[in-house]
């Protein structure tokens, strides 16, 4: 009690407000919004170009905090949130809350005002998802939550797409369901090797739910559409036969993994090699498609 | 009852503070300078002296 009296007393260090943004998160987010931006037909000034991609990193720093705001009770029973700064007790609650909303405001404000409102509008809709219907009504309530939370997720780089052009078609939409359906998988290996941190603190994550056998399941059925996805900008005339082969392989990786994930039956940890495996192999697959499918599409123009 | 004075902060726990404020004072500071560059170069984009 007197420790947290006094760690709340003192001012939060500066770091303490970096870290709320999930610095880990926001790079993905930057690069795929990156990617949407430079994939997009036309031109966009260098300038506000740059503009756009900070506002979606401040806006993805913003939904961070205000996700940890209202987690931190939640945080604080799991060990690979527990220290973070709020459940640390290095930070007030209500400065975290401030910190979100005002940073949401101000990357909305200047998305709208420097670029388009159209982006801008995206923008607000993707921090509510993240914030509200995400970390307030699916993750606490149901084992579907990552499937629908997904889609926070995958709005960066139609935000990035909607910079440059100023309206969302088929590309930016198949740059959004290549998201939206890795993310379970991603999620779910990840889940099934920290089934116990996110057991005590009572969250229904699909292997708490559903049992390990069920979500091994789930993950190679993910993959599926997730690599039809992956590979439909080839199969559309979008982009040319270098990133085709390339969604093709790192795809067909990735079912791979997935299969060793399924033919696994470890209850620990740490057996579940191939689960931590699949977990790190979906962030390089997410990293390198991307970035093919960007420089493909650089390359067409 | 009355509620229990506030106690006064230590001479460490003082420097800790100042310290801090001297951080994020700096880290605001550099924030600020970085945004008054960047809208006035969305400035000068928007009018179009850079086409």
């Amino acid at each position: 009690m007197t420790q947290l009296t006094q760690e709340l007393e003192l001012p939060a260090h500066w770091r303490d407000f970096w870290a709320l943004t999930k610095p880990r998160v926001m790079s993905l987010v930057v690069f795929t919004s990156l990617c949407g931006l430079l994939a997009a037909p036309g031109a966009i000034h260098p300038v506000i170009g740059f503009t756009a991609i900070l506002c979606i990193a401040m806006a993805a720093g913003a939904a961070g905090a205000l996700n940890q705001w209202y987690e931190a009770d939640l945080d604080a029973k799991m060990k690979r949130t527990s220290a973070r700064p709020l459940p640390a007790g290095r930070m007030d609650r209500e400065a975290a809350l401030q910190f979100g909303i005002g940073l949401s405001a101000f990357s909305v404000l200047i998305m709208g005002v420097a670029v388009n409102w159209l982006a801008a509008g995206l923008l607000v809709f993707s921090i509510f998802f993240y914030a509200v219907v995400y970390t307030m009504w699916l993750k606490p309530n149901t084992p579907q939550n990552i499937v629908i939370g997904g889609a926070a997720g995958a709005f960066p780089p139609v935000i990035g797409w909607a910079a440059v052009t100023g309206d969302v078609t088929l590309v930016p939409l198949l740059l959004f369901a290549i998201i939206f359906l890795w993310t379970p998988p991603h999620f779910w290996s990840l889940a099934l090797f920290m089934k116990s941190d996110y057991g005590a603190a009572g969250v229904p994550m699909l292997p708490n739910v559903a049992g390990r056998r069920a979500t091994r399941r789930q993950i190679v059925f993910y993959t599926l559409p997730m690599a039809g996805a992956a590979i439909a900008p080839f199969v559309l005339g979008e982009t040319s036969a270098i990133y085709g082969g390339a969604a093709i392989l790192l795809s067909g990786i990735f079912f791979l993994l997935a299969i060793d994930v399924w033919r696994n039956e470890a209850t620990q940890a740490s057996g579940m090699k191939a689960e931590k495996r699949l977990f790190s192999f979906s962030i390089l697959y997410l990293f390198l498609l991307f970035a093919v499918f960007a420089a493909d599409r650089m390359l067409i123009a | 009852m009355s509620e229990a004075e506030p106690r006064a902060y230590t001479l460490e726990e003082s420097r800790i503070i100042r310290e801090r404020q001297a951080g994020r004072a700096r880290v605001m500071g550099v924030i600020l300078l970085g945004f008054c560059v960047l809208f006035f170069a969305i400035t000068i984009v928007k009018i179009g002296v850079w086409g």
